[in-house]
């Protein structure tokens, strides 16, 4: 990798640790360095939160053979982690396979190609009710478009309760319920290789 | 016996077969819904001696959990600890004699062991943590009820 984009990174770890968040740009000159197709690049589009019946994608990892996740039509909740939402949304994607790819600058362009891929309908994002702990409630999730300098299509998924964004690290279990509709929603696009 | 047999408990890399060496598969009989055991040697063939799986459940259910944390390994998560490794061997073997079936039983991400239940077309799930939490999870249709447990409550939801 070029000096000048190494210069970048550390520029983007500086700013990421004073804001939380990295305000620098990247060029499509690394997008392409981390060789991510072009229709990926952010170019300067704008945030589209409209989301219509669409399909979202998300890579996945399994261990071991496919019968060790897969029985019948029931997907094991092992493959699916609520901790990392990060998915992309069918709208801006040529194809399910654009979210193979890896956009962190510091992994330089190892991308996930031997990853499964699944798929949810976005319908499936709505209002839904769960006994936790003997307590009724009711959760929403919502798609936000957060799109990455390298990854336009990138989104996240958002877990509210009374239309307040909720943390879902704790308690566990309300994770494990979430991930649970989630994993009975998904269809495999992709069998990992 | 009925000796239409599903192979269940393939192993992964078949030990290779070494003169006066006992191998043996683990397999379910569809019709007594029991697991049994295929012995073999180099002189036999595959499956001409059944044997009663009786007293071997613990080393299927060792084998299982092993399985768990060669996964675990393989793909640089976070290894079960000792202490959710004994809990998922209790419970295995607990549930196992309650006519659950195993659906799965994989590591989890977040370092633990996650195991996938079913009985009567009921799916459960129970999730161990390496901080010692426990998650367990109950799905009827689109029904779900899910708690934050620890052992002794794991073990009053199981019976």
């Amino acid at each position: 990798m070029v000096i000048i984009e190494k210069f970048l990174i550390w520029m983007k770890k500086v700013f990421s640790s004073k804001s939380g968040e990295s305000k620098l740009r990247v060029s499509n000159s690394i997008c392409d360095s981390l060789r991510i197709p072009s229709h990926l690049h952010r170019n300067g589009r704008a945030i589209d939160d409209e989301f219509g019946e669409e399909l979202i994608y998300r890579r996945f990892l399994a261990p071991g053979l496919n019968s060790d996740w897969l029985k019948s039509r029931q997907l094991s909740s092992s493959i699916f982690e609520v901790k990392n939402d990060s998915c992309n949304r069918s709208k801006y994607s040529n194809s399910p396979h654009d979210v193979l790819y890896n956009v962190r600058i510091e992994d330089e362009g190892k991308h996930y190609l031997s990853w499964g891929i699944l798929s949810i309908n976005s319908k499936a994002f709505s209002l839904f009710t769960f006994q936790v702990n003997g307590t009724t409630r009711t959760f929403s999730l919502k798609l936000s478009h957060d799109p990455l300098d390298c990854m336009f299509p990138h989104s996240e998924i958002i877990v509210l309760e009374a239309g307040i964004r909720i943390d879902t690290s704790k308690p566990k279990s309300v994770k494990a319920v979430i991930r649970d509709y989630l994993i009975t929603e998904c269809e495999i696009v992709k069998f990992p290789s | 016996m009925n000796q239409e047999v599903l192979l269940k408990y393939l192993p992964k890399n078949p030990p290779r077969l070494q003169k006066g060496v006992v191998n043996y598969f683990v397999t379910r009989n569809l019709y007594a819904f029991t697991d049994e055991v295929i012995t073999f040697s180099p002189d036999n063939s595959v499956g001409q001696d059944f044997k009663s799986s009786f007293g071997l459940e613990s080393r299927q259910i060792d084998r299982l959990v092993e399985s768990a944390l060669r996964k675990a390994g393989e793909f640089e998560m976070e290894i079960p600890n000792q202490k959710v490794l004994n809990l998922t061997n209790s419970v295995l073997k607990k549930i196992i004699s309650q006519g659950f079936l195993i659906d799965f039983i994989n590591p989890s991400v977040e370092g633990g062991i996650i195991l996938e239940l079913d009985r009567y077309g009921i799916y459960y799930l129970i999730e161990f943590f390496n901080d010692g939490d426990i998650v367990f999870l109950k799905r009827n249709g689109d029904n779900r009820e899910v708690f934050d447990l620890d052992e002794e409550g794991l073990f009053e939801q199981i019976g």
